[in-house]
């Protein structure tokens, strides 16, 4: 009778034991739960590319007023309304903090702990980039407390555009410390989209960087920016130049084409034509670049521009207007420019021309102009020599113009900054825009994704409210 | 213990009475179909002597002579037969209607006499459920159960069924009933179609929720346990309540076989189409001739000139007259045709019962090439193996096959259909030969020809389920009953989903119309199995005289797994080849399972206190895998009285007031979470943006990379189960002997720690994290009212009225969210749920006003502009619900009608702002399109001060048109927010029962034909003249009240027959 008594209870005992091993089975078939540095890098920097080809150089260029909203669609019309509320731009946030930034943080964190300073490098570097975005965008940020809700912090507070700038140069100068450029040491190859582990490469980029930072401030900020400039010249600093640009690639493989492309290929080419602005400014002087910009009309052969706002009061067809080019840019294939030597080359003779650096100012002018003929096939001899529409005239103007006209097509988002920065070109506000004649959009307004769940967020601004470094 | 002192007095009884002392004997048959009746009570009346009738319904028992014997069974008229110096007398026994519905099947399959019970239950029988002949026996509950929420989810066969009892306890979990059939849960999931791009509603397919795979005919009756303290014992997932179904098992025949067979065809209609204008034709600006090749109709006046339109084709363009055609869309609907067979065969005998039954459904749509069928095959049997032990098994099988309807935002046709410009004929573009319908001839390049999508492209389903259960029951005493059950449900569906290739020749003007010219194909399969196993120990026991108890004791283990394989050819080479090697590029495959594991124990007390005072105590303890394996039990209680006050207090010899119960019960269910959602995880990359959507591997044209992000969700390592907290009350009154019934019910059940992914700041690195924050609150009153107003011999008219209504309110969300968002795909208006307000609000954008009311509009455009921060207006969820039912039988005609209505609640018009866009809606020839201002409107200067706005609306301009297409845009989107109200009439029914003399000389049992029709009318509001309301883009998902360009219900009428051998 004991003994049996004690297999019954022994049988029960085991039954639960067993039991618990039966419900522990809630870990996810369906997800790793680790990753590696090599394979979340690549994910952080198709995010950020995805977030510069489908938002922010788009409305960089309505904003620059390389583009307007087609007469027979309505996508963008917001933008020309200048109508930015905070339900604008909600997911493209989400995916800076969510995505990318989050998986930049991993991958520089694991990094630190498996000890690959060059990937920790990247993922810094690339991180510094994203923040100064939102800065350019929102001016107060959370910055110093993001990145943190795994560790429970879910409301960081917002930091001052300035704070941040000044950390990320601290940063920049971190990584750019911590680089090995053995050819034995731990570097990305094919997983690093932009550079294929070239450090070297990366060391360049880290430097423009700091070079587009600082040259951001130079209206709010201008002894910074002197200095910081002076001193990475100084220390012989290299910067981007020709064969260096930071671009990532799209093909034409489904869900891997230029995110730009996909949208407009699934509502409608329509949505998007050539702005009048720039369309007179270069018909003006015969700009050859014209046609690689921009298609001519459909209907007529010739470029015409749609005054820019215009949109569907205009009454006419999509098929009177110049539109985008085709192959450079409504392509699957368009790739998405973080940096390129072209602007490396423009910072460089404002800088000079400043007087914070010594150098040839026309000389840096000349050969970024011409690389900008020289990337749509053209050569810009004719334009930049003597006699010549774009003959350098030691003025911070002409820099500014030809900065403008370079940035068509490819990084609109920067064209947009350096707008503001500079007040140059001089705009007239879009035909349907809401803000008062002079006022322009400044900025994005805090998205209420974040607001509705972080009571730290700052009191909703107008777009017409510059950023930090905007006077 | 107690038949030995009753065999003990009888037999002193009939010592006393040597003189007239007999043995009588006898067999007691139901009237019914003749068969035995086990357990009826034989007693002889004015003593205690008495029996009970054994398995083959037999009795003996001494009395006297001039005894009266009294012959009772529940759910039979009870009879008084003087035993008049007979020594075998025979009785048969006919049902009390009005006491058959006084047993209900309650938790577990256990029959209980329904005024024991201390809570609400309704139950609804199996020719109520098959009066008109309804596919799925969901939707033969609409407008019969108080509380209960039962919409079709569109007009497609095979559309899945919303349930939603007492509104909804969760707010992102599930929220539908749980279905039991015979005592086992069965899977009621619905599985979405693999979307090969990020937007959900590129390619939307119904493929029907699981419960409607069940066979209405099989079905011996329906229980619906509303709340809580009726469906604690089911555990987890019974906090929605539970729809319980018993299935036929066959009954005691005596050996004869009992043949049915059922007929039934029904034609189906589009019930209906929206309200269009038909002033004003194809074109844009007011100018039809220079936009022929558009698909809106914003063009000038329809004045029947002769006109080209359409393209050029071989130089040539076909002419028509300018004018309306305004049935263009309802000619474009085709009448669907629904044919139903069933065949049963059931019979018993001393040692077993048994039923099988064989049906076939087959139904085509509205559309062309959609279609539905269904076959169900049933085997249920029930086996005494011995005096102590008996047995049951059932199995069902059923396959679906079916080439759904296709909705969505791609080159689906009904997006189409419904914009189509006034004056063209859409069954004109059918014959895709004529070289004016092919995609180069097509009239337009914005879209495709309906019909050619419907020809070319498809959605196929083919789903094999099998579930079933095996039970033993075991008495080793009297009063003792062991159960040991095991039941399964395994579903394999399979999914084909396949648009062509769209050829166009080069250079054809049309080259951009379709969404997707590549093509595209995949192949999906889903396979879900489920496991319950139950072990119950009841045992029953009279504890003093007055004092009866049941106590009831039990363990179950239930297992749900289902595994997702999908495949995809993202674009095509060879046209018309639906196969996956037909990929131009890759195919992307996506694979995922779950698993998941639940154990409980539980047990229930019931005490009867002299019939007339019933006190229940339930309990039961779970234990869940989707829990952090540390802290994975959870337990709930639950207690319910039941007080008959007419038994007690002997009131019911009245005639007014011939039954008055009161219940009262208080009980909690727990609810587990999903799977995996208490760590946090890493998954392969995917990023969407509005249109645009980048997976991994990565392909820049030169290197394929892998790519694995965190994940945007927290887990949590300390997750909590929900907890749903009831209370209900209710009285029912049976007065005039029956002839007026009441039955009022007040609840209110709060579910609290409920568990939500909820938003978080995204710069805090993540979107959600999954909390246990949340409470939602349900308030409300059920009523049933019935009565039969007129009884005579020949005639008879039942009436049947319920009515509900819910008040429901998010009482707590996480700290730091006062809403959370229910729907992420970019619909405006969006739906929230917000504090404080009802579960599913709307957020809408409505039109800037200044502070005296009057519209703001754009300086430029003299449009009105939006107002600057978002209203929240509507909800979901209704006011309240009713339904009527009138019964009316003269001899053997019997005419049956069912209203059911829904007032109050909102919904989201996809094709009202379709037809906003298109011009076609009604409200867009305002002022006969001539130029206008809008009325009591100003322009806002920069100063803060306004000017009266006098900026005409011209068509030439285009601002008429953009005051209206903007709405699709999401501007003053507060325009598509349609009240939901309606009230349907859901089935009619009049038949005619043989009488059973015209039939004796056949081979027939019994016949019955009968005209059925269901949804024949509609009325909704007043602002709604687009769709009808019960619509929902979503199926079964949280997220209702979203219309989106699906396939309109429709009106069916026909016949049944319904024969037995």
């Amino acid at each position: 009778m004991k003994t049996y008594i004690k297999s019954m209870m022994l049988l029960v005992v085991l039954s639960f034991a067993s039991c618990k091993d039966q419900l522990d089975i809630n870990t996810s078939p369906n997800n790793p739960s680790q990753s590696t540095p090599q394979l979340t890098l690549p994910a952080g920097q198709v995010a950020l590319a995805l977030n510069l080809e489908a938002d922010y150089n788009l409305l960089g260029s309505f904003w620059v007023q390389y583009w307007t909203q087609g007469p027979t669609a309505s996508q963008y019309s917001f933008l020309e309304t200048y109508n930015i509320t905070t339900s604008n731009y909600t997911r493209t946030w989400s995916s800076m903090y969510a995505t990318c930034l989050e998986d930049l943080e991993f991958v520089r964190k694991e990094s630190i702990e498996k000890g690959l300073p060059n990937y920790e490098a990247i993922a810094e570097i690339l991180q510094v980039y994203s923040f100064q975005v939102l800065v350019d965008l929102y001016d107060k940020v959370p910055y110093f407390e993001a990145l943190k809700g795994k560790e429970g912090s879910l409301t960081p507070k917002f930091d001052d555009g300035e704070v941040i700038y000044d950390d990320l140069i601290v940063r920049l100068d971190a990584a750019l410390a911590r680089m090995d450029y053995n050819a034995t040491a731990v570097a990305p190859t094919s997983d690093d989209l932009i550079y294929s582990g070239d450090m070297r490469q990366w060391q360049k980029f880290a430097n423009t960087l700091k070079f587009r930072i600082y040259m951001r401030q130079s209206e709010a900020r201008p002894a910074v920016a002197e200095a910081g400039i002076k001193g990475m010249v100084a220390a012989g600093d290299e910067f981007l130049s020709a064969g260096d640009d930071a671009i990532i690639n799209f093909s034409n493989n489904t869900a891997n084409e230029n995110p730009f492309w996909q949208n407009l290929n699934l509502t409608t080419f329509q949505n998007i034509v050539a702005s009048e602005t720039s369309i007179d400014v270069l018909q003006d002087v015969n700009d050859t670049r014209l046609d690689q910009y921009y298609d001519a009309a459909s209907n007529s052969d010739f470029f015409v521009g749609l005054k820019q706002g215009t949109g569907t009061n205009s009454g006419d067809q999509y098929g009177d207007f110049a539109t985008p080019h085709a192959g450079n840019v409504l392509s699957p294939t368009k790739p998405a420019i973080l940096m390129s030597a072209i602007e490396s080359l423009f910072d460089q003779a404002e800088a000079i021309e400043r007087g914070w650096i010594t150098g040839s100012a026309k000389s840096f002018y000349d050969q970024a102009v011409l690389a900008s003929f020289e990337a749509v096939g053209k050569n810009g001899a004719a334009f930049i020599g003597a006699g010549g529409p774009y003959e350098y005239d030691n003025t911070l103007e002409s820099i500014y113009h030809q900065r403008w006209l370079a940035f068509n097509t490819t990084q609109g988002f920067e064209a947009w900054s350096h707008y503001r920065r500079t007040n140059y070109p001089v705009l007239e506000n879009s035909v349907t825009g809401t803000l008062p004649i002079g006022e322009f959009p400044a900025r994005l307004v805090w998205p209420s994704n974040e607001t509705a769940s972080n009571p730290n967020s700052p009191t909703t601004l107008k777009t017409s409210v510059p950023v930090w470094w905007d006077k | 213990m107690r038949k030995i002192l009753l065999i003990l007095l009888a037999s002193a009884c009939s010592l006393m009475a040597y003189a007239q002392d007999r043995t009588v004997t006898g067999t007691v048959t139901s009237s019914e179909d003749g068969s035995t009746l086990p357990g009826v009570n034989v007693l002889v009346k004015g003593t205690t002597t008495g029996t009970i009738t054994d398995f083959n319904g037999a009795y003996s028992l001494n009395t006297s002579d001039d005894a009266v014997l009294i012959f009772s069974f529940v759910g039979y008229s009870a009879q008084e037969i003087s035993v008049s110096n007979r020594s075998i007398i025979d009785v048969t026994l006919s049902p009390d209607v009005k006491q058959l519905s006084e047993v209900v099947v309650t938790a577990f399959g256990v029959e209980r006499e329904k005024k024991a019970l201390g809570y609400s239950v309704q139950e609804v029988g199996n020719e109520e459920i098959n009066k008109t002949k309804p596919t799925s026996v969901l939707n033969s509950l609409q407008g019969k159960i108080a509380g209960a929420q039962i919409n079709s989810a569109g007009g497609a066969p095979g559309a899945s069924t919303n349930v939603i009892l007492r509104g909804p306890t969760s707010l992102l979990g599930n929220n539908q009933a749980l279905f039991v059939v015979d005592g086992v849960p069965i899977n009621n999931s619905t599985s979405d179609n693999v979307q090969s791009s990020g937007n959900f509603f590129d390619n939307v397919v119904d493929g029907g929720n699981r419960a409607n795979d069940i066979n209405p005919n099989d079905i011996e009756s329906v229980t619906v346990l509303k709340g809580p303290s009726a469906a604690a014992l089911y555990g987890s997932r019974a906090a929605n309540g539970v729809i319980l179904i018993t299935t036929k098992k066959g009954s005691n025949t005596q050996g004869k076989m009992n043949i049915n067979f059922n007929t039934s065809y029904t034609l189906s209609d589009v019930l209906v189409v929206p309200k269009m204008q038909n002033r004003f034709g194809q074109g844009q600006f007011g100018d039809t001739g220079g936009y022929l090749n558009d698909q809106e109709s914003w063009g000038k006046l329809m004045d029947g000139q002769l006109q080209p339109y359409g393209a050029i084709v071989n130089n040539k363009q076909r002419y028509k007259n300018y004018s309306a055609r305004p049935d263009n869309v309802k000619d474009f609907f085709e009448t669907g045709k629904l044919w139903q067979n069933s065949l049963s065969l059931s019979g018993g005998g001393d040692r077993g019962t048994y039923y099988l039954s064989i049906s076939d459904l087959q139904q085509t749509g509205v559309m062309k090439n959609s279609d539905y069928h269904r076959n169900n095959i049933t085997v249920n049997t029930q086996a005494k193996i011995s005096e102590k032990l008996s047995s049951s098994a059932s199995i069902n099988y059923s396959r679906i096959k079916g080439n759904l309807m296709q909705t969505g935002q791609r080159n689906q046709a009904i997006g189409q259909i419904v914009s189509m410009p006034r004056d063209f004929s859409i069954v004109d573009m059918e014959d895709l030969s004529n070289p004016y319908n092919t995609p180069d001839g097509f009239f337009t390049p914005f879209i495709v020809n309906p019909y050619y999508s419907l020809e070319h492209d498809y959605s196929k389903q083919e789903l094999n389920r099998v579930y079933g259960n095996i039970q033993l029951v075991y008495n080793p005493l009297d009063w003792i009953t062991a159960t040991a059950r095991l039941g399964t449900d395994v579903m394999s569906d399979q999914r084909n989903t396949f648009a062509d290739i769209v050829e166009y020749a080069p250079g054809s003007p049309n080259a951009g119309a379709a969404f997707n010219t590549d093509g595209e194909y995949s192949e999906q399969k889903i396979n879900r199995s489920e496991i319950n196993a139950d072990l119950m120990v009841s045992m029953q026991k009279n504890i003093t005289e007055d004092f009866s108890g049941t106590l009831l004791v039990g363990y179950n283990f239930n297992q749900r797994s289902t595994t997702n394989l999908s495949s995809t050819a993202n674009a095509l080479t060879i046209p018309g080849f639906a196969n996956l090697s037909n990929a131009s590029g890759n195919t992307t495959s996506v694979g995922t399972s779950s698993l998941r594991r639940l154990m409980g124990v539980y047990s229930s007390l019931d005490l009867n206190y002299k019939g007339y005072l019933f006190l229940g105590a339930t309990f039961r303890n779970d234990w869940s895998s989707t829990l952090p394996i540390d802290n994975n039990s959870f337990s709930y209680p639950g207690v319910n009285v039941g007080f008959v006050l007419t038994d007690a207090f002997d009131l019911g010899i009245s005639n007014t007031l011939s039954f008055l119960k009161l219940r009262a019960s208080y009980a909690e269910v727990g609810n587990d979470a999903n799977v995996y959602l208490t760590k946090s995880v890493f998954a392969q990359s995917g990023f969407t943006n509005s249109f645009a959507n980048i997976n991994f591997p990565f392909n820049d044209g030169n290197v394929t990379v892998p790519g694995f992000s965190e994940s945007n969700t927290i887990g949590n390592a300390a997750l909590q189960p929900e907890i749903t907290k009831s209370v209900e009350l209710g009285a029912d009154f049976r007065l005039f002997n029956g002839r007026l019934n009441l039955d009022a019910t007040y609840y209110d059940a709060t579910s609290e720690s409920q568990i939500l992914s909820a938003l978080i700041a995204p710069s805090t690195g993540f979107t959600n994290q999954v909390l246990n924050v949340g409470k939602i609150n349900n308030k409300g009153v059920e009523l049933q009212l019935s009565g039969t107003p007129i009884k005579t011999n020949n005639f008879t008219w039942n009436i049947s009225l319920n009515y509900s209504k819910n008040k429901n309110v998010v009482k707590e969300l996480n700290d730091g969210n006062t809403e959370l968002t229910l729907l992420n795909q970019g619909l405006t208006p969006g739906l929230k749920i917000r504090l404080g307000e009802p579960y599913g609000v709307f957020e809408a954008t409505t039109t800037k006003r200044n502070e005296a009311g009057q519209i703001i509009v754009n300086r430029a455009t003299g449009i009105p502009e939006d107002a600057d921060a978002p209203v929240y207006v509507g909800s979901i969820q209704p006011d309240w619900l009713g339904g009527l039912t009138s019964d009316m039988t003269y001899k053997n005609f019997r005419l049956s009608v069912t209203l059911d209505t829904r007032q109050g609640g909102n919904v989201v018009s996809s094709t009202a702002a379709q037809l906003y866009f298109a011009g076609i809606a009604e409200e867009t020839a305002f002022n006969d399109r001539e130029e206008w201002v809008v009325p009591n409107s100003v322009i806002e200067n920069d100063d803060g001060s306004f000017t009266p706005n006098n900026i005409p609306l011209t068509m030439y301009g285009g601002n008429v048109r953009n005051y209206w297409s903007n709405i699709q845009g999401g501007n003053r989107n507060d325009e598509v927010l349609l009240d939901a109200s309606y009230i349907k009439l859901r089935e009619v029914s009049l038949s005619y029962n043989f009488p059973t003399s015209l039939l004796e000389k056949t081979p027939l049992g019994s016949a019955s034909i009968s005209f059925i029709g269901r949804n024949l009318w509609l009325h909704t509001g007043a602002d709604n003249h687009f769709i009808d309301p019960e619509a929902s883009a979503f199926g079964t998902s949280n997220t209702q009240g979203y219309e989106f360009i699906g396939i309109p219900s429709q009106a069916s009428y026909g016949f049944n027959i319904k024969v037995s051998f």
